[in-house]
């Protein structure tokens, strides 16, 4: 299936909002206008990637991490991104360890109350099983007696 | 609307898999880490009000209040680290041919 162009361009809302936010609250922003932001943030995307890339396969890695995008930044003379990008980063990370934490919290407790429900039910199984039992034992009498009888 | 202030979504207002899918358009691309994608994602955020003050500059410069591609296409061709934009320039307009490099 083909990707038509518009496909490769960032929400126009999002970007938007983006600018305005940037911008005094008298400034209005054309359509035209909007659409090339959105569209050089396209580009800045693939520029970007495309920097990062080189800088992992500098250091001999396949995988471009954080760090890279980083450093790539600031080879694109963006250098006042850099420290945000740090600090952002490092946030990010902090938030990503503290849901994998939580996750496994989850996880063990929803373990020991499994357990824990698993031991009830074994109490009301076990009088059903007596009484399934009784009529097990009824059967394998009846089969006994077949058998006997069929010898 | 989005009334979380980007506070779900990482802490972002663009979207990771938009992103993701633009920088996945690179055909040399080594693989790509999650937290690659989101330092993107963050820069590209700072990169969108860069160019849309800087454009704004552009734009104070005339009497106009409202901000135009003209304004966008001057912008780029002042700054030395919007270059990699130039072929965005409306190169028609004369303004823009009449702006002197630093």
């Amino acid at each position: 299936m083909a990707e038509r162009p518009e496909d490769l361009n960032l929400p126009t809302a999002v970007v938007n909002r983006i600018v305005r936010e940037a911008l005094p609250t008298q400034v209005k922003v054309s359509k035209e206008a909007n659409a090339a932001i959105a569209k050089a943030a396209s580009v800045f995307v693939l520029y970007a990637t495309s920097c990062s890339n080189n800088v992992s396969a500098k250091a001999n890695r396949k995988t471009i991490t954080g760090g890279d995008v980083i450093a790539a930044i600031q080879e694109m003379e963006f250098d006042k991104f850099v420290h945000p990008l740090e600090i952002a980063l490092s946030q990010w990370k902090g938030q990503q360890n503290r849901k994998k934490e939580d996750a496994k919290r989850k996880k063990e407790k929803a373990a020991a109350s499994l357990g824990s429900a698993s031991e009830d039910k074994r109490t009301t199984d076990d009088k059903e099983n007596e009484e399934d039992d009784d009529e097990d034992n009824d059967d394998d009498d009846e089969e006994a007696q077949d058998n006997a009888n069929m010898e | 609307m989005d009334e979380s202030n980007g506070t779900g979504n990482d802490g972002l207002r663009l979207p990771w898999a938009k992103v993701r899918s633009i920088a996945k358009l690179d055909e040399t691309q080594l693989t790509i880490s999650q937290d690659a994608v989101f330092v993107l994602a963050r820069s590209t955020e700072l990169f969108i009000e860069f160019l849309a003050k800087v454009s704004a500059e552009k734009m104070a410069q005339t009497k106009r209040r409202s901000l135009g591609k003209v304004d966008i296409d001057e912008a780029i061709a002042e700054h030395d680290n919007l270059m990699f934009l130039e072929d965005l320039i409306d190169m028609d307009n004369p303004e823009i041919l009449s702006v002197p490099k630093p």
